[in-house]
This record gives C-alpha cells, structure tokens and sequence, in this order.
C-alpha cells in the first residue's frame, strides 16, 4: 500500500516539477521586486554588481589598449565644467532680468567633476543603467548626478567600492523635477518607455518647443541646474485640462563614452528629506 | 546528464551575462537590442526539458538582474515565463531535429514575445499607452531582433551536423 502510495507522489511529483518550480520562481521574483529598494537588498546588489564589474572592468582595459587620447579626455571634462558653468549663469542672467537688479543669493560653490569610464549598460525600454569605474572609493555616493559635456546623463543609483549604478534619463525608475528655462514652468520629468514626456504642465503656460529644460533647484535629488534637453512638441494641445510635453535630450546615451559624475556638496541642504527614489538609502 | 553538464551551463550563462552587459549594447538598433540569454533559455528547454528551462530561466534572469541593475526580479520573472514556455515544445525524441529547425526559430520568436511584453509590463512600461503602442513600439522590434539573432545558433547546430541530444 505505502509502496503504490510513494509510486503515486512520485508520479505526481515528476508530471508537476516544471509547474512547482515555476510557481516558486515566480513568487520569489515577485517578492524580490517588492523588496528591491529595501537596504539589504540594494547592498547584495552592490554586491554583486561589483564582483561583476571587475570582470567589465578587467575587459574594459583591453579594449582601451585601443585607447582614447588623453587630451581628448581632458578637453571632454573641460566642456563638461563649461556646461555646468554656462547653465548657471544663464539661469543667473534670466533671474537677473526678473529681479531686475536684485541681488539673487545662489549657490556659489564649485562643482568637483569626477571622470569616469563606463564599463557596461543595461539596454531595455523600460531601464537603461550604466555601470561605471567610479564608486565610495572616489567619494561617489548616491544620488549624484552624472554628466557628460552636452548635459545630463543620469543619477547615480547604488554604489560599491570602485563601480556604480547609474540610473539614466531613459528609465522608468527615475523621475526628476524639471524647470522650463524660460517660463519658469516646473514639472516631473520621466521615461514612459518609449519618450521623455513632462506631463501635467499647466494650458496656460506659453510654452513653445525648442525651449530648453534644465534641472531644478527643488529637487532633492538634483539641485543645480543642468540642461537636460529641449521640448519637440506638446502632445496634447487640444485636449484634456493640462499639457503633456515630449522632450528630447542632450545627451545620446547610445554614443557616450566619457561622463562625470558631479560630486557635489549641495548649497541647499534637504535636512534628510529625499524622495522616493532614493528613500531608503 | 552528465557531472559537467551544469557547471558548463552555469559558464555559459555568465559569459553570455557578461556579453549582453558589455558588447551587445554596440549592436543596439534605436535601443532594441537582442537577447542572447534568452535564446540560451530556449534552447536549454528544449534540449533538457520543460523543468530544467523553467528553473535555467529563473536562475540566468536573476543573476542578469543582479548584475545589470534593472528591478530586481523583473528579469527572472519574464524567463522563469519564457523558459516554462519554451519547454511545453520539449520532446526526448526529437530534440535534436527541433534545435537545428526552423521549429527552434519558431520558438525563441514565441518566447521573446512572451519575455518582452512580460518583462516590459512588471518593469513600469506606462502601459496606459495601451498594449498596441507597446507592441509596435517595443515587443516586436525586440523579438525580431532577437530571433535574428537565433539564426547563428541553428546554422552552427545544422554546420556541426552531430547529435546534441
């Protein structure tokens, strides 16, 4: 009796493995997307990205065997310092213009560009992450932005000793508040998937494509302002109670090859208070 | 099976997570880009069986999410799917001839359907869009290309004409 009993789990057990193991895998991934901003979560990620970048790393070094010229490398981050310093003191032109002589009291500290090499990328439509050769060691830490001489890339998202996460503009994780630079309109920039879109602007602000859009200075992420791409065209004008704008960015992800990251102390303290993205940090 | 067969699949997983991760972004068209692992998925399952696809699925797309950064669990979910999928076509007898067929290419197609629009949906596409956009925009291109990508796999396994089975 128990031997036809075992005969019949046994069966049972082979004729439904795929489906038990498929029930199990499924339920682990989804309880580790629930769990994926949580601490230990992000330091096993940390992790293991690291001990997975070394091997990039080690592969990257081959490749630059082939290698960039050096001064190109440096003329690259003096643009990237020019950017940054030519957005600001647009911004501090057209304030300068509002105010009307006032004075305007803004952060005056300097910006500490820390050069990076990106080892790899995670391309999809929903996320696309760049891992790069920087991390604590290079005083690197979440949060940061990353540039490159034409605008902004992306934030930093987790680091390790010597290699970081960056979250890129295009993924569906990272949402930034934005400022139109010239109607002073602000809004929460993110990636739908397929376009950058600034959605729920009000139909009273005069906004035209070709305006560009910068960084603002409320956001707790991103506080300076860096130039981030310009409006194409609004999606719905004629519909609904607000504007939904498609923006094109600066910066081509697909052809970077040198970016900084912005090691910056930030004038305007956030006390504490972050956003979602980077609340459990 | 035999003792080495796992730590050589394990190899392979990794190096193919590696070469996604590193090379295949070069070959990227408008972002689309194929997915070299889960053909190995597909091609597991229908060489071992539905179980060993279905777990082979949810281990390389766990370990592609650790290493790449993306929402952890987003990966393992769209190839545990993927792999469980690929594996209902899975028979003993015929194994050989599927992966040198047309049939493979058929499959790894079905497959990247079934991983993309997963994969787009639990990773935050904004599906308010509507499943069409997603589709023209996203889904399709990339299981084109990934089943294009397919085609070196069966003309190698057609080239070295020996049993794989």
């Amino acid at each position: 009796m128990s031997a036809k009993w075992f005969k019949f789990v046994g069966g049972l057990y082979r004729s439904s493995s795929a489906y038990a193991a498929v029930f199990v895998l499924l339920s682990v991934s989804l309880i580790l997307m629930s769990l994926s901003e949580h601490p230990n979560i992000k330091n096993l990620r940390a992790f293991s990205f690291n001990v997975f970048a070394v091997f990039a790393s080690a592969g990257n070094h081959i490749t630059s065997v082939f290698g960039t010229n050096k001064e190109i490398e440096e003329l690259k981050k003096e643009n990237a310092e020019l950017m940054l310093e030519v957005s600001r003191l647009r911004k501090l032109g057209i304030e300068n213009e509002e105010l009307k002589g006032m004075l305007s009291i803004k952060d005056s500290s300097s910006y500490s560009l820390v050069a990076s090499t990106i080892l790899a990328r995670s391309v999809s439509p929903s996320e696309y992450n760049l891992i790069i050769n920087r991390g604590k060691d290079d005083g690197v830490s979440v949060g940061m932005p990353v540039i490159n001489d034409l605008g902004l890339v992306g934030v930093v998202y987790n680091v390790a000793g010597d290699h970081a996460i960056v979250h890129t503009l295009k993924n569906t994780r990272l949402k930034l508040i934005t400022r139109l630079e010239e109607t002073g309109v602000t809004g929460v920039l993110r990636w739908d998937g397929n376009r950058l879109i600034l959605p729920n602007l009000p139909k009273t602000a005069d906004i035209k494509p070709g305006e560009r859009l910068l960084t603002s200075e409320n956001s707790s992420i991103i506080n300076v302002p860096i130039p981030i791409g310009y409006v194409i065209r609004v999606l719905n004008p004629e519909s609904g109670l607000f504007n939904q704008l498609q923006i094109k960015p600066y910066v081509n992800l697909d052809r970077l090859d040198h970016i900084y990251v912005v090691k910056k102390v930030f004038g305007k303290e956030i006390n504490g208070i972050e956003l979602n993205y980077l609340k459990s940090e | 099976m035999s003792k080495f067969e796992i730590p050589v699949f394990i190899l392979t997983a990794v190096v193919l997570i590696f070469i996604q991760i590193t090379l295949v972004p070069i070959i990227s068209v408008n972002r689309y880009i194929p997915d070299l692992l889960l053909i190995m998925v597909v091609f597991l399952s229908l060489r071992k069986g539905q179980f060993f696809g279905t777990v082979s699925g949810g281990v390389i797309g766990l370990i592609y999410d650790l290493a790449s950064g993306n929402l952890l669990g987003s990966g393992m979910f769209a190839k545990t799917l993927s792999g469980f999928t690929a594996g209902y076509f899975y028979n003993e007898t015929t194994s050989s001839t599927v992966l040198r067929s047309y049939r493979f290419l058929l499959i790894v197609i079905l497959a990247a359907l079934i991983n993309s629009s997963v994969y787009h949906i639990v990773a935050g596409y904004e599906i308010s869009y509507g499943f069409v956009s997603l589709l023209l925009s996203s889904i399709i291109p990339d299981t084109i290309y990934t089943g294009f990508m397919a085609l070196p796999v069966i003309f190698y396994l057609n080239f070295r004409g020996e049993s794989i089975g």
